[in-house]
């Protein structure tokens, strides 16, 4: 129910208790890299839900936005390469690899 | 009403907890995934009575030590803890069937408590909205397919014991739910049931009302064709040994190069023995004995069972905390009864024998 009421007020600190209390169920787990790309698109947050859930494609989509939004590009090759091979077939993908997308759409 | 099967207390105590087990969940207010009814197996369990340890016991225990084993080799063994919990609940569940002897007050107290559902979905038919559901009415299970399958198990297990009049809680779910899967499982307990030419009109008839939801509905074959293509992705990804509990929730979208996991996220390829074979590999074949054992045993419980499986096949009754228990129980009695040399008959003989009615 903490899981619950953090996810509604998008409350990071709130998720990071849940997912400390109850690791063992990847929504409660994963919830603070969630909602973080939602508000924040903080890296280490969204990385450490993605160590998580290692294959979870909108997660590492997730975190491609929160390092173009940053101006990182030196580990975005890797994610994209890690991106495209999880949903070659996705729209993100094919906007990724035709250089249309964008961090801010 | 009530049935005195058991010794003095007992039955009333099945009755509560079928009750509360079915109620335990609501939707949106007890939290938004269904780990009360889960809460509520891991309270109840340590106060139901146990059979006596035989073979299945061992093999379940095996099978439950090499559960734990796979986590050392799980990508992320801390969801491989949930699973694990899952599955000593569901032996838990086991070991309590091996020790009941007349379930009537079970399926009793089950059928109640889905009746509040049934009352639920029934408002929901009308356009209520005030306990969340997808799409068509579900009562507390949120999905209508869900719905559907635990009110044909649940009308397969009153029809089992011939408990008749809780069936008016249990069997409108087959036509509030439009599950196909229901219906069609509903069939097979039946011809199981009566093997008569009745039962053959009867699931004859079921097989009709299958065809014509699947006419009906918007979404016609495309659940058949997504479930083909997550089998496909999740035999991509088999192993020998398996790739350690908890693991296809993690690793599934590595393979899923016929499912976008952008857009969705399966948690179960929608058939337990290929989640099986994909989590413990080998391990399995413990599992697959304990089927095989039960399978010798004759009784009302394989009206239940069987479709069950059959469910089993296309969904994740597993993973639902009522179907869990129902089918556990009907597992653990067929065994216990298969491993008593007194009731050793083949299958198919002395159904009379072990009928409560």
């Amino acid at each position: 129910m903490l899981g619950q009421r953090a996810w509604e007020k998008r409350d990071i600190a709130m998720a990071r208790a849940a997912a400390s209390i109850f690791p063992f169920n990847r929504y409660i787990r994963t919830q603070p890299g969630y909602i973080s790309v939602l508000t924040t698109g903080d890296v280490e947050e969204i990385a450490a839900a993605l160590r998580g859930d290692p294959f979870s494609a909108d997660l590492t989509f997730g975190l491609i936005r929160a390092y173009m939004a940053r101006g990182d590009h030196f580990v975005l090759g890797g994610l994209i390469h890690n991106f495209i091979r999880l949903v070659p077939n996705s729209p993100q993908a094919k906007g990724l690899l035709n250089g249309t997308f964008s961090s801010t759409r | 009403m009530l049935r005195h099967g058991e010794p003095f207390g007992q039955g009333y105590m099945m009755l509560v907890f079928g009750f509360l087990l079915a109620v335990a969940y609501i939707p949106n207010v007890t939290g938004h995934a269904i780990l009360t009814g889960w809460i509520v197996l891991t309270l109840a369990l340590p106060f139901l009575p146990k059979g006596q340890l035989g073979a299945a016991h061992w093999l379940g225990l095996a099978f439950l030590a090499y559960a734990a084993a796979s986590l050392a080799w799980a990508m992320v063994p801390v969801q491989g803890v949930w699973e694990l919990w899952l599955l000593v609940l569901l032996g838990g569940c086991f070991a309590f069937g091996t020790a009941v002897r007349d379930p009537c007050n079970l399926w009793l107290g089950l059928s109640l408590g889905f009746g509040v559902s049934t009352a639920i979905a029934g408002a929901q038919w009308f356009g209520w909205q005030g306990i969340y559901h997808i799409q068509l009415p579900a009562g507390l299970f949120v999905n209508s397919g869900i719905y559907g399958e635990v009110g044909a198990i649940l009308t397969l297990a009153l029809i089992s014991v011939r408990l008749y009049w809780p069936i008016v809680f249990t069997a409108p779910a087959l036509a509030l739910s439009g599950s196909r899967l229901a219906l069609a499982a509903v069939a097979i307990g039946l011809l199981i049931h009566f093997k008569s030419w009745k039962a053959a009109l009867v699931a004859l008839a079921l097989a009709g009302s299958i065809f014509y939801v699947t006419s009906t509905q918007r979404t016609q074959w495309a659940s058949v064709s997504e479930r083909v293509a997550m089998w496909k992705d999740t035999v991509d990804g088999l192993t020998l040994f398996g790739r350690g509990a908890g693991s296809f929730l993690i690793t599934y979208p590595a393979f899923a190069s016929r499912t976008d996991t952008m857009t969705q996220r399966p948690e179960d390829p929608h058939n337990e023995f290929l989640r099986f074979a994909y989590e413990y590999g080998l391990g399995t074949a413990a599992i697959a004995a304990i089927l095989l054992l039960s399978m010798f045993a004759a009784g009302p419980e394989r009206t239940i069972l069987i479709p069950w499986l059959f469910i089993a096949f296309f969904d994740f009754p597993t993973r639902i905390p009522v179907l869990a228990l129902v089918g556990m129980v009907c597992l653990g009695m067929l065994c216990a009864r298969s491993l008593e040399r007194r009731y050793a008959w083949p299958a198919g003989l002395g159904e009379k024998r072990y009928s409560y009615g």
